[in-house]
């Protein structure tokens, strides 16, 4: 078993070089550059350290250094320098068994070398110039869309775009070209010009509605799922309607159609798998949902939705590509108040009976209600064995009721008595209350595996008065010792809610409108593969006010299940179309304000309009046409020059007529002879690329590539009418500025400003950032998700009010909906919309360093990460990243989240103690440390500030001084670091040193206005750089 | 010291060579390569489901039922228990791997961990996020030799459902593959002599497609005069990219005209009944991916014989094959006296089908000798006992002229992840990527 990885170590060199060659600091200030050296300042360190492998006697891996030239010399040289440098800063070289290098020694080499590689770079770098770029797959999606005046976002379908050093993904030196991705264009494309043309038959629509209510569906056929976990709807309580084009219940013609309507039917059922039973009902109105309660992110509840989501489950009845239509008819709801039997699971609950001894013994509270096995009063499948039922057949269902005399109405914590099992072996339980039932599993450390018997607590029932039955069993069924019954302590959120009187429920709620969330998704075994599409809607008025919301999206969009052959399995191919109840409830006691549905409606495929409207735009252009070849000419004219976005040269469409258009055969669409020619634009390198032209007076590039560049960057798509006419009367150059603010005011702008914010600020460390559940119980998926979007908004909206940079690092306000309000612990703020909040005196919260998205993205999941902190802050916020560790250091952190917690002293005295390590991250921890007091979770933390020193020598002792100091000395610095990102993402090339010039101007440009964020925005747009 | 594997990347490559996009071998670069060799190099996959009879190391009296052999060892120390003993005509060139599994997978339910056999995807959070197979990983080079890349086939078809899936493979973008099921609609479709009614609609697909990218080709030249030299380079990878795109399509045509080689429809068991006959109908597929690889039609083959968790054919194979009273995955579930002989007695079934197949590789040649020689096959599931995502059963058979060196039962920690065996049949075949699954290292076959 050896491992082949020494074979390839010039392309490992390579991979160094390119980084340590390209320039690194954007935005520093120039410093002079250092005396020209030659390698005899170095040379007595290198005989020392290095000769004895890498000299005359001997040249290990090949490498002699004695023969090397400097840095700056040729290309190769200054490759494998860099190589040098990195395994020099690592620590690696020179190994500890041969050759000295002293502290000393080694921050010298490092020194001369790093000097003498930017001299190198410097040198290099000559006018930076913009590369042919090709279209990433955004940009490819929304120009598809735009050009073709379709829906279909086709992105998904596309390899992801490599990113450049700064992390951009619209680099044109970076972005490259292979086969598979134009093959995939190739089929993307076909399909999307028959759909915009409208080529080929009508499609047909199918309109299902299944309307809910308290036994409206007696006697009715519907499909009821179960297995694990499931929560079906009882089947009296819906009923499945077929809809006519009108939206008229289709009555069946004869027998036969019955009959298939009917089988159709059974295939359709209701779920609310992962809702508890006491958080919806079947009311008279409809289907009633309280506000949801976000689920623990740990499996499966983390994959069930919130409780309760409502969904109907379609197996294998609905097309899986095209535009849907969900209806969803609401209002809001009325709390309910009853006293039926329910079961409840109950999340982290500890046993309310305990085993103790030897023996084991049973104890529970004093008003507890204990059965043992053998007092049950059916079974079946069960043998009794010590004492205990035990399956006869593992593998088959079992069952074993117990009857309890219940002294007085309330909730009971349920608790079984069992024989330990084997957790590999996947042993369950199914607890009934009449109709209902509740799955569980025992949870058992190993330590709990050796002892005879168990307690696990199956979930909490509520039990009227009087004799009731409880059954335990199921198929892998654990075994049962004893039943207990416990009574719920009177405050228990359970309890509180059941006492509480509906009308203090309804109050308590009245500030609040439920909110409709939609979403699409296809079943797991223990959960659901799902994404939410469409806006939160607010449901208002009061109940019994019904209105219709109509959410449209595409099935190409979203989860549903992968197409099979041949499967028949009976809980495979399910689409669900659910909704839940998003006024997100923190607090169990309440309920929320209830929203209540009376039906929901999934129309497939959903085409209002046909021939859709696509095809009479695109055909305009050969409107009165009588000869199919001149009409063909204009319109492939007309849509070459909208898709090349420059006029197309007549000996181009003449080539793609003659290669590629056969005249229509009689009778047949002419759209259809349009198809071929049309995919070939679209192959083509002028619609995939970028294509800039000089001017005729060969300054710079013309207005159409000017169009291209300015839509790109603002819109992340192509140019509109107006971009174009302006271009045409060549008046775009002198107006650019502003022309980049009306875009700005446009809505694509939002496009530009989360792609941009995106990759500037990393955010994808937050999406891929795993919170750890058990530190950070509240800390949901939703909460994840809105900071993401408070980030967004916050910059959305500094950008508008033209908000001085200083608003980054600090401000009196930020942007935030009901949910991410409440996590912060700000009152007040009322919705799903985000609407600027004003913070508290005091708040840490302003600008980006107070903001979650950051906190919680670089942290470990427990703990904050103040060296991915102080990288983060040095490399988005001041423009100066630091170098990029050596190859191999080791993890500081431990490897999994929270297995060795670790202090900050420990985790970081390495740093201090460690030589190679030091020259760096003196300059990238400090910068991290100072934001100790503010967690993973985004939350002001519970540690006493401590004071850090800056790189520069400057002291501060927290957050806020931190800011403080950001504020007084770096505002500039900041400036110039967002408008080198600004440019770099414009021009969708890399920033380096010979735009020194180019920032100096656009900086000073802004200056006036607090370099405001909208200023520096157009003086990079008015910068000569930007169209040259 | 440690260097990073990694292909070099194609900014250097440019910056250094300038032309460097229009020479063939800039393919190279891409990452995967196929050595130079001659001699097709062939991987098949085969999957049992529900884990493997695996009686404690304490159980003496239950020793022979346990898959792996008793003790790790090279060479003839490898000694088979009962189950794997129908292997032993193959013994000197089977090597077992023990220990390993996906760490992303390793907290999963094993069921649930069928679905990363050959992915190493991440399915632990929300998200269903499934990668790659490391057969689509093969197929993109060792494809470019055959006439289709490869084959995915399973007993019962389709893709199943996300968690339970009834497949093997997951394209580029992890998305499942369906597997194809039915021997008589899989040989007509890849081997009857008409070559299936689709033959005229895919000769003027691919027609089409060439005359789109001949046109673009033309018309990118015209565009490339017009360009400056910085963007004349971008312009040439997209060209080259466009010229292995028109490569590929003549090449596909190429397969249409050239007719399959002598197949002999005798002998293959077409309609096999999976409810009456469970040992013919997994031989009847066997049969089919001997038939595919000896005609060259493909080099890389997956085959799942049984879905996870009682679902499918396979569950009741045990009853109807071997008169046992419960389905597979009860088995695995049991602990009543004697359950580790119906178990083991059951995996030993499976490894006789299997055995089957390899004995038919072994008497079947093409022009560089056996076809066993020529194909490495791996063998094995995604869980050891019933559920428990860990210490994967693998056997790899054959491959000699692949360079695959074989009888060692090598058993690694628990922490060795098993992209290093996939990643490693990758390197054998010829096929250099950088990492598959959760791969750490290039293990040497």
């Amino acid at each position: 078993m050896k491992s082949r990885s020494r074979s390839a170590p010039l392309a490992a060199v390579a991979a160094v070089v390119v980084a340590a060659l390209a320039p690194a600091r954007v935005g520093e200030d120039r410093a002079p550059d250092p005396p020209a050296s030659d390698l005899d300042e170095v040379r007595p360190i290198l005989e020392r350290a290095c000769f004895s492998c890498h000299g005359p006697e001997r040249a290990k891996a090949g490498l002699r250094l004695d023969e090397l030239g400097p840095p700056s010399g040729d290309e190769d040289d200054a490759e494998t320098w860099s190589y040098v440098l990195g395994v020099v800063r690592a620590g690696e070289m020179p190994p500890e068994d041969s050759g000295t290098l002293s502290d000393e020694d080694r921050a010298h080499l490092i020194a001369w070398v790093e000097a003498e590689l930017e001299r190198a770079a410097r040198a290099a770098a000559g006018t930076p110039r913009t590369v042919l770029r090709r279209l990433n797959r955004t940009q490819y999606a929304n120009t598809l869309q735009e050009l073709l005046g379709i829906d279909l976002d086709v992105s998904a379908e596309l390899p992801p775009d490599e990113r450049s050093k700064a992390g951009f993904s619209n680099n044109g030196a970076t972005l490259g070209a292979s086969a598979l991705e134009l093959e995939t264009k190739d089929r993307l494309a076909r399909a999307a010009v028959r759909e915009a043309l409208g080529v080929g038959p009508a499609p047909v629509p199918t309109r299902v509605r299944v309307r809910f209510g308290k036994d409206i569906g007696q006697g009715l056929v519907a499909g009821r799922t179960g297995g694990y976990q499931s929560v079906p709807l009882d089947t009296d309580d819906f009923v499945v309607e077929f809809l006519d084009a009108d939206g008229a219940v289709r009555a069946p013609a004869d027998d036969a159609e019955a009959e298939s309507m009917d089988a159709l039917r059974r295939r359709i059922s209701v779920g609310l798998r992962g809702s508890s039973r006491n958080r919806f009902r079947v009311t008279d109105e409809g289907l009633v949902l309280y506000g949801a309660v976000p689920g623990r992110e740990r499996a499966p509840s983390s994959w069930q939705g919130p409780s309760p989501n409502a969904k109907l489950e379609l197996q294998r009845v609905v097309p899986e590509r095209g535009r849907f239509a969900l209806r969803v008819t609401a209002s809001r709801g009325r709390v309910w108040r009853s006293r039926d039997p329910v079961l409840v699971p109950l999340e982290d609950a500890v046993p309310a009976v305990r085993l103790v001894g030897e023996a084991q013994d049973v104890e529970a509270p004093k008003d507890a209600l204990v059965t043992p096995a053998e007092a049950s009063d059916q079974r079946a499948g069960l043998t009794l064995q010590d004492g205990a039922l035990v399956p006869e057949d593992e593998t088959q269902d079992t069952k074993a009721r117990f009857a309890f005399e219940v002294p007085s109405a309330g909730f009971w914590q349920v608790d079984l008595v069992h024989p330990t099992v084997d957790p590999a072996r996947m042993p369950s339980v199914r607890l009934g209350l009449g109709k209902l039932d509740l799955d569980a599993r025992p949870v058992l450390d190993e330590t709990e595996l050796e002892l005879p018997r168990h307690v696990t607590v199956l979930g909490a029932a509520y039990l009227p008065e009087g004799r009731r039955h409880l059954e335990l069993g199921g198929p892998f069924f654990t075994g049962v010792s004893a039943l207990a019954l416990t009574p719920l302590p009177p405050e228990h959120p359970l309890c509180v809610e059941l006492e509480e009187a509906a009308d203090v429920l309804e109050e308590r709620a009245a500030g609040d409108d439920p909110v409709l969330r939609v979403y699409v998704g296809t079943r797991t075994d223990d959960g659901m593969d799902y994404a939410t599409f469409g806006e939160p809607t607010v449901v208002r008025g009061a109940p019994g006010e019904w209105e219709t919301h109509a959410f449209v999206d595409r099935f190409e969009h979203l989860p549903v299940p992968a197409p099979e052959s041949g499967d028949t399995e009976i809980l495979s191919g399910f689409l669900l179309l659910g909704l839940w109840n998003d006024c997100l409830v923190h607090d169990r006691r309440s309920t929320g304000p209830p929203l209540a549905v009376r039906s929901i409606e999934l129309e497939a495929p959903f085409e209002p309009v046909w021939p859709p409207v696509s095809r009479a735009r695109l055909l305009a252009p050969g409107e009165g046409l009588e000869d199919d070849a001149e009409r063909a000419h204009a319109v492939l004219s007309a849509l070459m020059s909208r898709a090349f976005r420059r006029p197309v040269e007549p000996e181009i469409v003449d080539a793609w007529m003659g290669t590629l258009w056969e005249p229509p055969a009689p009778a047949a669409d002419f759209a259809e002879s349009l198809v071929e020619p049309l995919v070939a634009a679209l192959s083509s390198p002028r619609f995939l690329y970028m294509v800039e032209f000089p001017r005729g007076d060969g300054g710079g590039i013309d207005d159409w590539a000017l169009a291209s560049r300015l839509s790109y960057f603002l819109w992340n798509g192509p140019p509109d009418d107006v971009l174009l006419a302006a271009a045409e009367r060549g008046v775009l150059r002198g107006g650019r500025g502003d022309a980049a603010l009306r875009m700005l005011e446009d809505p694509r702008a939002r496009r530009f400003v989360e792609r941009f914010t995106e990759e500037w600020l990393r955010l994808d460390r937050l999406t891929n950032m795993t919170a750890d559940p058990g530190s950070f119980p509240e800390l949901t998926r939703y909460v994840a998700r809105d900071m993401r979007l408070e980030t967004l908004r916050f910059v959305e909206h500094a950008l508008r009010a033209d908000a001085p940079v200083a608003t980054l690092v600090d401000a009196d306000h930020t942007l935030l909906n009901e949910n991410l309000a409440r996590y912060y612990g700000i009152d007040g703020v009322r919705g799903p919309a985000f609407r600027e909040t004003p913070l508290p005196e005091g708040s840490t919260r302003g600008g980006l360093l107070g903001q979650g998205s950051f906190l919680l993205g670089h942290s470990d999941g427990i703990y904050p990460h103040p060296i991915k902190r102080g990288v983060w802050l040095r490399a988005r916020i001041l423009g100066d990243p630091p170098p990029p560790p050596p190859p191999n250091v080791p993890e500081l952190e431990p490897e999994e989240p929270g297995a060795q917690p670790r202090t900050l002293a420990e985790r970081l005295a390495e740093h201090r103690s460690n030589a190679s390590c030091r020259s760096c991250h003196e300059g990238i921890d400090p910068w991290g440390l100072a934001l100790e007091g503010l967690g993973a979770d985004g939350l002001p933390a519970d540690v006493a500030p401590e004071d850090v020193t800056l790189p520069g020598g400057a002291v501060v002792d927290g957050a806020r001084a931190l800011k403080d100091h950001l504020l007084e000395h770096e505002q500039e610095r900041i400036a110039r670091a967002l408008a080198a990102h600004l440019l770099g993402y414009g021009l969708g090339r890399d920033v380096g040193y010979a735009d020194e010039a180019t920032l100096d101007a656009i900086v000073e440009a802004a200056r006036e206005s607090g370099y405001g964020l909208r200023s520096l925005l157009r003086a990079v747009v008015e910068s000569p750089a930007f169209v040259r | 010291m440690h260097l990073a594997r990694r292909p070099l990347p194609r900014r250097t490559l440019l910056k250094g060579t300038g032309v460097a996009a229009a020479l063939p071998w800039l393919e190279a670069m891409a990452g995967p390569r196929v050595a130079r060799a001659d001699a097709p190099r062939r991987l098949v996959y085969v999957y049992f489901p529900n884990g493997c009879s695996l009686p404690g190391r304490g159980d003496e009296d239950n020793a022979h039922w346990r898959w792996f052999p008793k003790t790790p060892g090279a060479g003839e120390a490898i000694e088979f228990t009962d189950v794997l003993a129908p292997l032993e005509p193959f013994k000197g060139e089977t090597s077992l791997y023990g220990g390993r599994s996906h760490p992303k997978s390793r907290a999963l339910l094993g069921h649930l961990a069928g679905d990363t056999w050959l992915t190493g995807g991440d399915l632990r959070g929300a998200r269903y996020d499934n990668r790659v197979s490391v057969d689509q990983v093969a197929a993109r080079t060792l494809g470019a030799h055959t006439r289709v890349p490869s084959l995915t086939l399973s007993t019962d078809g389709g893709v199943g459902y996300k968690s339970r899936v009834s497949t093997l493979s997951f394209d580029g973008l992890g998305r499942p593959i369906p597997s194809e099921h039915r021997q008589r609609a899989i040989f007509e479709r890849y081997f009857a002599p008409s070559g299936g009614t689709t033959t005229d609609e895919r000769r003027s697909a691919l027609a089409r497609g060439k005359r789109v990218v001949d046109l673009v080709l033309e018309d990118s030249k015209r565009l490339r005069a017009r360009l400056g030299a910085a963007d004349t380079d971008k312009l040439d990878e997209y060209l080259a990219a466009l010229a292995r795109l028109e490569n590929q399509i003549e090449r596909n045509e190429a397969w249409l005209e050239k007719p399959l080689g002598p197949v002999d429809a005798a002998g293959l068991q077409l309609d096999p009944n999976p409810r009456t006959g469970p040992a013919e109908h997994l031989r009847a597929t066997f049969d089919l991916i001997v038939l595919a690889l000896r005609t060259d039609l493909t080099r890389v083959v997956t085959y799942m014989m049984g879905r996870e968790d009682g679902m499918g054919f396979a569950d009741a194979f045990p009853k109807i094959a071997l008169g046992m009273k419960k389905g597979h995955h009860t088995i695995s579930h049991d602990t009543v006296e004697g359950h580790w002989a119906e178990w083991g007695a059951f995996d030993r079934w499976f490894a006789e089908q299997f055995a089957y197949f390899l004995g038919r590789l072994a008497e079947e040649r093409d022009a560089h000798g056996r076809l066993l020689d020529s194909t490495l096959c791996v063998y094995g599931s995604a869980c050891s006992t019933t559920h428990n995502a860990r210490n994967y059963p693998t056997a790899l058979v054959g491959g000699r002229s692949l360079g695959v060196r074989h009888g060692a039962y090598r058993e690694s920690s628990s922490e060795a992840p098993f992209g290093d065996v996939l990643l490693g049949t990758l390197w054998a075949a010829g096929v250099r990527a950088d990492a598959v699954a959760d791969s750490a290292e290039v293990l040497e076959l």
